[in-house]
């Protein structure tokens, strides 16, 4: 009898706890994840992958579930596809985003084209490093999502679906052991699918498959400075091939401001701490521009137009405006070619891509 | 049968070198870490971003960034012009824009470890990316490789941007510096392709010691950077860029303009420790 207390008083200590014990619930699930290897024909660099957060066709469909699903925020209402949808080149169409209750945040919604080859820095102050740090952010912004990661995971964990998707894509033998780690590990693998298909007609008339209209290849010249007897309009500068940006941040005229403590957004210099950061931004690569109004960090340009004559005008003074933000005297035909250039960098078939559309 | 006793032996000697070879700890070399330091000066100051310091003409001048490739970074064996190399780095980048005043001072530091201890006659430094490599492109490589770097590559000349000097001046002697906007006083040096690469030689007695960190440290006189002869692009006859006429280096018909920064950028090189 003596030994018999001790083991009721556990069972019954246990009981009192409430708490179910999930260990190894889901080891009936198969776990066979399937290796997935990035595959353009472009001229892009070997994407960086993390060593712990390899490509799995399992990792991919779970991150692509997850980015359609609204169970990451407070009231269900939003997803990451509430501010990035695919028809937009996964942008919103808003000069800010809004979040739960529409509430309005404080920036526009950046492209996510090609984001997996961005390594230095993510939002447009770049205050994430990579994307499985960056997906962490914006569930707990009270701007945005306005939820708290423990209850995020508790709702994946009690999900009739989740658990077993996770199992697949990680190997997990319980339902316990869902994460936020492993949430946007999921949403990172499948960010790093978004990848130019390769058909805008600014990269088929590089593979030899079509010709520039003469306004589109003026515009090419333009925006390159290519010949030396044509106007450099310095877009290349900042807009470098092939994913037409150079990852870096700048300044490019937005406000006049006198003093450099004086910028209404710091941008960058809010994460460095270098008041000459102050007023910089991540330079965005602009494959889809066409599709990704408004533009700007705060969406205040409606149009192309709008933006070729902010930057031929030389923007507004600042401290830390880029040297080559100065007026370039382009004329109205030439503003139209650089825009004609822009648009052969629309990718239609990656904005209709099943793989990358809502699977709900 | 003599002659077969010696074969024999013969084979016999060199089995058992050959095995003796593979169960022996490989032979390693007395060797050390040497750390390259590179510092921007302006004159004698050391310089610093965002700081004013005055230019060759007398207008009130500031710098924004400043960096450049470095490659085939040797040690000479012999101060000969075909002395044996030991080679420390194929190809590296230098930022040096700082603008923290004691991050400046500190400079850029490239660290080699591994090189053999010794004596050498004197180190070899490329200025910007040499010609074989200058055929590659950014996409070429991994997107967290030196070479990837696509703000440091120009499509109009072919090549990468080898070194790059941002600055702005009091252009209008106003006593202010403006950026942005309609008077905007920008500057923008860049320089590249194959003509302008520099090779810059520096005879010195290099000692290393085993086991003891030895740092060179590398100056580089962003002041002499801007000098010049040309009386074309010498307006002012001061011995200095007209920066005023000449407010940057982006396309083929400045391209003199860069290959002399680019010499005058090796030619202000000097080494310290």
């Amino acid at each position: 009898m003596k030994k018999i207390i001790p083991i009721l008083l556990f069972i019954f200590l246990l009981a009192c706890t409430g708490e179910q014990s999930n260990m190894g619930d889901l080891l009936e699930e198969p776990y066979h994840p399937i290796p997935v290897k990035i595959a353009t024909d472009l001229p892009f660099p070997k994407m960086v992958i993390p060593t712990d957060n390899p490509f799995t066709e399992q990792g991919i469909a779970l991150g692509r579930r997850l980015f359609y699903d609204p169970i990451l925020s407070v009231d269900s209402t939003i997803s990451c596809s509430s501010c990035h949808h695919l028809a937009n080149s996964f942008t919103d169409k808003r000069s800010v985003s809004l979040g739960v209750n529409q509430t309005p945040g404080n920036r526009s919604s950046m492209s996510l084209l090609n984001i997996g080859y961005h390594l230095s820095g993510l939002f447009w102050d770049g205050r994430s490093s990579t994307l499985e740090r960056q997906a962490l952010i914006p569930v707990e912004d009270p701007l945005e999502m306005k939820e708290v990661w423990p209850q995020v995971v508790k709702k994946l964990k009690e999900h009739r679906a989740y658990p077993a998707l996770f199992r697949q894509a990680f190997g997990i033998s319980d339902r316990d052991s869902i994460q936020k780690e492993l949430v946007v590990k999921a949403i990172a693998q499948f960010e790093r699918t978004l990848i130019s298909s390769g058909t805008s007609k600014y990269d088929r008339v590089k593979k030899g498959l079509a010709t520039y209209t003469p306004n589109e290849a003026m515009g090419e010249d333009l925006f390159f400075d290519i010949t030396a007897d044509v106007k450099d309009a310095e877009c290349g500068n900042c807009h470098n091939a092939p994913f037409f940006t150079t990852f870096e941040y700048a300044n490019n005229g937005l406000d006049d401001v006198s003093d450099v403590t004086n910028f209404k957004d710091k941008g960058r210099g809010k994460v460095t701490g270098d008041i000459y950061d102050n007023g910089k931004f991540r330079i965005p690569g602009i494959r889809n521009i066409a599709l990704t109004a408004p533009y700007m960090h705060d969406g205040r340009f409606e149009t192309l137009e709008e933006v070729l004559e902010h930057y031929d005008t030389g923007g507004h003074p600042s401290p830390t405006v880029h040297p080559l933000i100065r007026p370039l005297n382009l004329t109205a035909l030439e503003k139209q070619q650089i825009i004609a250039f822009l648009h052969t960098l629309t990718d239609t078939v990656f904005v209709q891509n099943d793989a990358y559309s809502n699977p709900f | 049968m003599k002659k077969y006793i010696l074969m024999f032996s013969a084979l016999l000697v060199m089995t058992a070198y050959s095995c003796v070879s593979e169960d022996e700890d490989p032979v390693i070399e007395p060797s050390t870490t040497v750390d390259l330091v590179f510092k921007a000066k302006y004159g004698t100051e050391t310089a610093q971003m965002q700081e004013e310091y005055v230019y060759g003409d007398g207008k009130d001048i500031k710098f924004i960034q400043m960096d450049f490739f470095v490659s085939n970074i040797t040690l000479m064996q012999e101060n000969s012009p075909n002395s044996p190399e030991i080679e420390l780095r194929e190809i590296d980048f230098v930022s040096l824009s700082y603008t923290d005043a004691a991050d400046a001072e500190a400079g850029y530091t490239i660290s080699i470890d591994k090189v053999p201890a010794g004596t050498y006659a004197g180190i070899k430094i490329g200025i910007g990316v040499p010609a074989d490599l200058n055929r590659t492109k950014p996409e070429d490589y991994g997107s967290n490789d030196v070479l990837f770097q696509n703000s440091h590559y120009w499509e109009g000349w072919s090549s990468y941007i080898f070194a790059k000097i941002e600055a702005a001046a009091d252009l209008n002697n106003d006593d202010d510096i403006v950026l942005g906007g309609a008077e905007s006083e920008g500057l923008s040096y860049h320089t590249g392709t194959d003509a302008v690469y520099q090779e810059v030689i520096i005879p010195q007695d290099i000692v290393l010691t085993e086991g003891v960190n030895f740092t060179i440290d590398l100056n580089l006189d962003l002041d002499q950077v801007f000098k010049t002869t040309n009386d074309l692009h010498d307006v002012n006859n001061d011995g200095y860029l007209d920066i005023e006429t000449f407010r940057g280096t982006h396309t083929d018909e400045s391209l003199d303009i860069a290959k002399k920064m680019m010499q005058n950028l090796a030619n202000s090189i000097t080494l310290d420790f």
